[in-house]
């Protein structure tokens, strides 16, 4: 069984760093890739949220002005490559839409992750990344309800 | 010995990169945050009595702070916002700047660097009829 590239004896030590050094590599950049995700889909909630606040503080009546903010948010998440099925837009607190009314919406988009060896998962379940962003309702527009007089 | 620091400059090279755009996405909260506050500011800080008296749309100074620092702390960067500076540069306009902390992820670990650094934007809106 002797002959060329069949013996051992060049061989160096430490060679089995390689392997080691490959298993670092492909888990640490599944971490990375792990971590990219929640920042990818923080930058598109962000995003969802405010055109949801601007949609809705620029729209006609609370429920037309709610639907076209819901559908703005969803559009802004599948505009950024994302899948609108997994994405939650709700509001925070009271919602009216009269003058000086003060609306925040929410926006959550759950993000799978990955168990990696060694070192663990992020926690138990998907990450939810949630984003919020918050408006007037302009005071002096014409078409809104109420009264500027009762603003804070 | 090679292949694993190979392997560990690529992912200290990954780890930056990640740290960067956490600073981008801090970077356009901030953004965002200024545009929204100098929106609302615009039209909610006008100074009634004086509007009411003249005809002239004006904006109150002291008004544009305190809505300023209300719109700001109910944001989503609130907990994150070192300055909150709301300007009014002209009767109509109004300029809001404002300094935000972005927290790195990786290079906390890594002895001798900084835990993060200090984002800052400005936005300007003025009031127009019609």
């Amino acid at each position: 069984m002797s002959g060329r590239l069949r013996g051992d004896g060049g061989q160096v030590g430490g060679i089995e760093a390689i392997p080691f050094g490959l298993l670092i590599f492909v888990i640490g950049s599944l971490l990375i890739v792990n971590a990219w995700g929640v920042v990818d889909a923080k930058f598109a909630t962000d995003a969802a949220a405010r055109q949801a606040a601007r949609t809705f503080v620029e729209g006609e009546g609370l429920d037309g002005a709610l639907s076209a903010a819901e559908e703005a948010a969803l559009a802004t998440i599948s505009g950024h490559g994302r899948d609108p099925s997994r994405t939650t837009v709700d509001t925070v607190g009271s919602l009216a839409f009269e003058r000086c009314a003060r609306v925040t919406f929410e926006v959550s988009y759950e993000v799978p992750t990955i168990s990696l060896p060694f070192i663990g998962g992020y926690g138990s379940g998907p990450f939810h990344v949630r984003s919020s962003h918050t408006e007037l309702v302009d005071p002096y527009r014409s078409g809104v309800p109420g009264e500027a007089e009762g603003c804070p | 010995m090679l292949m694993p620091a190979g392997a560990l400059i690529v992912l200290l090279l990954g780890a930056i990169a990640f740290d960067m755009s956490v600073v981008f996405l801090r970077q356009r909260e901030a953004t965002s945050l200024a545009v929204a506050l100098a929106n609302d500011i615009a039209t909610a800080a006008l100074d009634e009595d004086h509007f009411r008296g003249t005809g002239e749309y004006r904006i109150d100074p002291e008004l544009a702070r305190t809505y300023g620092l209300e719109l700001s702390a109910a944001s989503d960067l609130a907990d994150h916002l070192l300055t909150v500076e709301v300007d009014v540069i002209a009767a109509d306009t109004v300029q809001v700047r404002l300094q935000a902390r972005a927290e790195y992820v990786f290079a906390r670990s890594m002895p001798g660097t900084d835990d993060g650094t200090t984002v800052e934007a400005s936005a300007t809106a003025s009031a127009d009829s019609g």
